[in-house]
């Protein structure tokens, strides 16, 4: 494919600076201090390093703090470590230094709570580098903050032409946000958008997000918007996102129909369920409801249902009118793309262009004008419109539009001809024939035995959402996933009712949510339980590594090769490239024939286990580490490092004994809490006799790899 | 320590070879595994069984067009299907098709391979209509039906299980594991049960002393070797030797009073030992017959291979070398297309039927000889709404399948493609319900079980793999598999 060509020359610095560690002079003074923590990270060393599943000592089975919240004192090394495991998306050692021992766990989520993420897109002004959009406007062409890589003359640039930036499509944002993981300082935000992204899932492995991800930069910045929000606000986007309109169908979808001319009457087309049934099934209530603990409530032994078989045809009606805003002011996008598709010089008349674009766009994917209603543009043919990132506008009616174009080859006129006005948000009365119901009959969804479509989508949407925030399983089941994927796979009833409990009392305030998680006695005590924990997906434990030291700089062609889901060097997992909104992994699943499934225990991230992946891994940490993230040898920049690979010289020019090496990686990587034995195993390929620079980074690296191989890495305790 | 991993343990302890750490590339474990194949006979007694899963429910509507005579199915099927409708074929032959008895039925315009091999003289493919989910004999329009019948995950699970209880083993795995059904490697567990992909339901047995286990294989390269990035003394790093590396892998860098203790790290560590034990011999195996790599892999209109046919080749291979090296056992293998889950359509449905048609041409091709010990069948955890909802449509019920093999009698359609001619607006007719969905006529488990009792399975063992209530329109499928 020539994009890969294009794209893998294209080496340009993202907009973050990225987190340094100390310069090579400070080195010494560093190794010093790290031995320093570790001696105060000892005793926690032995709790955590194994020994029986004693019940008594299991916060799971015996808090040792009444359940919830706990007050823990000043943290020390290893548990500064521990809570940043948790917390954020690995922790540096300024994170466990400078910012969680100094100002206590409280203080430290106080403080990244208070991080703002203002939006502009609303103001659609936006301020360079806060932006996942910003990202494309920066490669938009002779772009406020584009530099290129060091060691690249400018004159090389790869975005010699605009058209190749508009092809580079979903590398870019995937770049994006490994930066964002590895660099930026508003970590909590996101690892908790992390979290959410798992669960509330769009995807960029999907034939219309891939190819704009500019959808997805959007939903990206919506879901961090709303991180410390309203979890309804933030379910309320998710509805009036046009990322997971095109994902889950629901972008224009309309109301249903009837064909009066037989007899009798016939359905002829009925709204989608797709978004409808998903935003039920996995986003609020899933499929059995919940005590508030998160166990199933049963009958006779069977699991009571949590939805009937109206519910999904309902919401699907609920759903209908949603579409792109098409207002002029989302139209005058600040991104002018229009400028490099055409001669055409006029802004004054930018909404005929945009309408000439898209009646391209609709020749173009043979649409015809049956196509539900064409502009709604579902095969867009410009990536970056405004209307990608802004919520979804409601539509009552929509007169469908035709424009025709008249002498194409040379005067490109055009004449507007109107094709009618359809109904594009049911009704009630529409939705009781779909259901086969006369229309004074009450239609039941979930606890409303009375529900009514309103007179347009937004009040509609309230009714729903109304119905499904008073649904008994919302707590849990949001709890439940929460704590899967911050804190452990398999957590307590106990743990469960607490955070669902707080959650629920506080209105759905994602901050009480987020607090009641990380400060409960079983996120905050080092456990022995043997089940405790769960196992890192295999994003998450590059970005920890590459935060542990450091990179001089990520490029957007390295990152994608990471996702490359053929490649024997692949992770078999990438951010935002879920196979389906299921997500890479069922928060339910089980790895038949384990230790843990012989204990009833969920094991999820198991599920991209295969006897190829957990080997696939091994050899693309060894390229990770030997060649840095492009996994090609290119040439060596400034900083003496090969891009996207980690900053080791500071580390090699300090000339570390072979037991400093050891006690590096023993605080960067856990927290001190590394065993003996694997402080034997890492100190051996440490332990060399040639004393050159280039030996001493080998053995550096081997005993790095060692570490990453372990599963004490592999495992968040 | 789990089971897989205690037979390890004993197997290397009675050859002699626990105390030898395990070195790099070969494996004793494995070389005499494969020396235990080479023994015996020429491979006559082999069977492998192909799930091919449709992920995100297959539009059996668009699969199987209504009869070609039946106008009253034709009328309301193109007044519901929107935009996805296809249109009726020139002539009952013009484009593919399928007979049944005295009636044609137009296939989708994608499955000309499809077409192909189920009207050629002495066929070996056959269309399976109206498969679902059916809970026992009383489940219908009317009647009870079964849990999350339009859940992607539950249906998946399903049709993987075959025991509607929403289990974690699967009717390929639990066949395998039947004491009467040796396995292709007695020894080698790992290979009774391969997946191309992630882990899944279909591969894992129940009995936790047979311990069956998908073996999980990529795309491709079929298995990825350690470190191939090592160096001529097998070190990496420059002095970091492979050996060492392993033993870190495999948990084997702790002392006997310091063991690991956490359920999903030992978990974990068993995995990755298994991958190491199988490797070798696997990668061996792929090699055996040459004939599969001369059989070109076909590709889309860019030329990109379809990845459906690249997993198909891997199954192709290993069944060879199976052959090869004179297996006599049984083995199912899993693999799966994903992007059935059209609701907005836009061309989709038609690419994706064309990779399966090609594809299964493709394994045919590649298969040769070995056709005649291999079934290949399509599952799908539903088929969709007659209704379209515009551009697409939604989760339904029945699905229709493709059933291919040596052993199968094909050129024809068993069971019945339902008539969509209906009464009125409420659906009392029995083979809708009221939003369009095909109430099946044949259960899974009757489909599932005419399969099984070809790979071997008894009657009496039937009902420890698959739910005996749910046996429903099994007699339409008789004589389908000799």
């Amino acid at each position: 494919m020539a994009n890969a060509e294009i794209l893998d020359q294209s080496r340009i610095e993202l907009d973050d600076a990225p987190n340094t560690e100390a310069p090579s002079s400070d080195l010494a003074q560093h190794l010093t201090t790290s031995a320093t923590l570790l001696a105060a990270a000892a005793t926690l060393t032995a709790c955590g390093g194994g020994g029986e599943d004693t019940p008594a000592a299991s916060p799971a089975n015996n808090r040792v703090q009444p359940a919830g919240i706990g007050s823990y004192g000043t943290p020390d090394a290893a548990g500064a470590w521990r809570f940043l495991q948790q917390a954020s998306m690995g922790g540096t050692e300024a994170d466990i230094k400078t910012n969680v021992i100094a100002k206590g766990y409280e203080g430290w989520l106080s403080e990244q709570m208070a991080i703002p993420y203002s939006n502009t897109v609303a103001n659609k002004a936006p301020a360079a580098g806060t932006y996942a959009y910003d990202y494309y406007v920066a490669r938009a062409g002779g772009a406020p903050k584009q530099t290129l890589r060091p060691g690249i003359p400018s004159s090389s640039s790869p975005f010699g032409t605009i058209d190749s930036v508009d092809d580079e499509w979903s590398r870019h944002i995937t770049a994006y946000l490994w930066s964002r993981s590895v660099n930026n300082t508003d970590q909590l935000r996101q690892r908790v958008v992390y979290a959410l992204s798992q669960f509330l899932v769009v995807s960029l492995r999907h034939e219309v997000l891939g190819f704009s991800p500019f959808l997805v930069a959007g939903y990206m910045d919506m879901l961090c918007a709303n991180a410390f929000g309203n979890f309804r606000t933030l379910i309320e986007n998710v509805c009036r996102s046009p990322a997971m309109g095109y994902y889950l169908t629901h972008a224009a979808n309309t109301a249903p129909e009837f064909d009066d001319t037989t007899t009798p009457p016939t359905i002829k087309r009925i709204p989608d369920q797709n978004f409808a049934r998903e935003l039920l099934q996995l986003f609020t209530l899933g499929l059995t409801k919940l005590n508030m603990d998160g166990t199933e409530v049963t009958v006779g032994g069977v699991p009571v249902p949590s939805l009937t078989a109206t519910d999904v045809p309902v919401l699907s009606n609920v759903f209908t009118g949603w579409a792109l805003d098409r207002s002029a002011d989302y139209a005058v996008s600040p991104l002018l793309m229009y400028r490099y598709r055409s001669t055409q010089t006029a802004t004054a008349d930018i909404w005929n262009f945009q309408e000439r674009d898209e009646l391209y766009d609709t020749s173009e994917n043979g649409f015809d004008l049956d196509k539900r209603v064409y502009y709604f543009s579902s095969r867009p043919r410009y990536r970056r419109s405004l209307r990608y990132i802004v919520s979804m506008a409601p539509f009552v009616t929509f007169t469908q539009k035709r424009i025709h174009e008249i002498n194409k080859d040379t005067s490109g006129q055009f004449v507007q001809e109107d094709l009618g006005t359809i109904q594009t948000h049911s009704t009630q009365a529409l939705m009781c024939r779909q259901l086969g119901l006369s229309s004074t009959q009450p239609v039941a969804f979930l606890g409303n035995s009375a529900f009514q479509l309103g007179l347009d989508p937004v009040s509609s949407m309230k009714n729903a959402l109304d119905a499904i925030f008073a649904h008994q399983n919302l707590a849990p089941f949001v709890a439940k996933q929460m704590i899967q994927h911050l804190v452990t796979s398999n957590p307590s009833t106990t743990y469960v009712q607490s955070v669902a409990t707080a959650f629920q009392n506080a209105n759905w305030d994602m901050k009480v949510l987020i607090r009641a998680i990380l400060m409960d006695t079983e996120a905050r005590l080092v456990s022995t339980s043997v089940s405790y924990g769960r196992l890192k997906e295999p994003y998450l434990r590059v970005v920890q590594l590459m935060r542990a030291f450091g990179v001089p700089g990520l490029y957007p062609a390295e990152t994608l090769t990471i996702a490359d889901p053929i490649k024997a060097l692949n992770l078999n997992h990438q951010y935002m490239w879920a196979p389906s909104v299921f997500n890479d992994f069922s928060p339910r699943y089980v790895y038949k024939g384990g230790k843990m499934a012989n204990s009833n225990k969920v094991m999820p991230q198991m599920q991209i286990c295969t006897e190829t992946s957990v080997v696939a891994y091994v050899n693309a940490m060894h390229d990770i580490l030997q060649k840095g993230l492009g996994q090609s040898d290119l040439p060596i920049d400034t900083t003496g490092n090969s891009p996207g690979a980690l900053l080791l010289k500071p580390i090699v020019d300090a000339k570390p004994t072979p037991a400093g090496i050891v006690s590096l990686i023993n605080l960067r990587l856990f927290g001190g809490t590394m065993s003996e034995d694997l402080q034997n195993m890492t100190l051996g390929a440490a332990t060399g006799t040639s004393t050159t620079d280039a030996t001493l980074l080998n053995r550096i690296k081997a005993a790095i790899f060692l570490a990453v191989l372990s599963t004490e890495y592999l495992v968040q305790r | 320590m789990s089971n897989i991993n205690t037979n390890r343990r004993q197997f290397l302890k009675q050859s002699g070879a626990l105390s030898a750490a395990s070195t790099f590339g070969t494996s004793l474990f494995l070389n005499l595994s494969a020396a235990a194949d080479a023994a015996a006979a020429d491979g006559a007694g082999y069977k492998a069984l192909v799930c091919i899963f449709l992920d995100g429910g297959n539009d059996a509507c668009n699969t199987i067009l209504p009869e070609y005579d039946d106008q009253e199915s034709w009328t309301r099927y193109n007044a519901v299907r929107g935009l996805i409708r296809l249109d009726k074929p020139t002539g009952k032959t013009s484009g593919p098709y399928a007979i049944s008895g005295a009636k044609t039925y137009p296939l989708h315009p994608s499955l000309s391979n499809v077409s192909a091999m189920l009207n050629e003289t002495g066929s070996k493919l056959a269309l399976v209509a109206n498969v679902g989910n059916i809970l026992d004999t009383t489940t219908n329009a009317a009647g009870t039906l079964p849990a999350q019948l339009r859940s992607h995950n539950d249906q998946t699970t399903v049709w993987q299980d075959g025991k509607n209880n929403m289990a974690s083993a699967g009717w390929g795995g639990r066949a395998v594991e039947l004491t009467n059904i040796q396995a292709a490697n007695t020894q080698a567990n790992s290979f009774r049960a391969v997946v191309l992909g992630n882990n899944n339901v279909f591969c894992y047995g129940a009995s936790a002393s047979a311990n069956v286990r998908p073996y999980g294989m990529v795309r491709k390269q079929g298995v990825i070797p350690v470190l191939p990035q090592r160096d001529a003394q097998g070190n990496v790093f420059g002095s970091l030797s492979a050996d060492k590396v392993l033993q870190v892998m495999q948990g084997n860098y702790t002392s006997w009073f310091h063991p690991r203790t956490n359920q999903i790290e030992l978990d974990y560590v068993d995995l990755t030992r298994r991958a190491q034990d199988s490797q070798s011999y696997m990668a061996d195996l792929l090699t055996k017959d040459p004939t599969v790599d001369a059989v070109a892999i076909p590709t889309n209109a860019s030329g990109v291979p379809y990845e459906l046919a690249q997993d198909l080749q891997i199954v192709a291979k290993v069944i060879a070398g199976q052959r090869k090296v004179g297996a006599t056992g049984r083995q199912v293998f899993y693999v799966s297309l994903r992007g059935f889950d059209i609701h907005t359509d836009g061309g989709a449905h038609a690419k994706l039927l064309t990779q399966v048609d090609k594809s299964m041409r493709y394994f045919r091709d590649a298969l040769g000889g070995n056709l005649n010990n291999v079934v290949a069948f399509t599952a799908s955890e539903f088929g969709r709404l007659l209704h379209a909802n515009g551009d697409g449509c939604d989760h339904g019920w029945g699905g229709h399948q493709i059933v291919m093999g040596g052993p199968v009698k094909g050129g024809k359609i068993y069971g019945t493609v339902p008539h969509y001619q209906r009464n009125n607006l409420g659906y009392t007719d029995a083979q809708m319900l009221g939003d369009g969905a095909l109430v099946p006529s044949i259960s899974l488990g009757s489909y599932a079980s005419s399969l099984l009792t070809w790979f071997g399975v008894s009657s009496t063992e039937m009902t420890g793999v698959l739910d005996a209530a749910a046996m429903v329109g099994g007699s339409a499928l008789s004589g389908m598999l000799a």
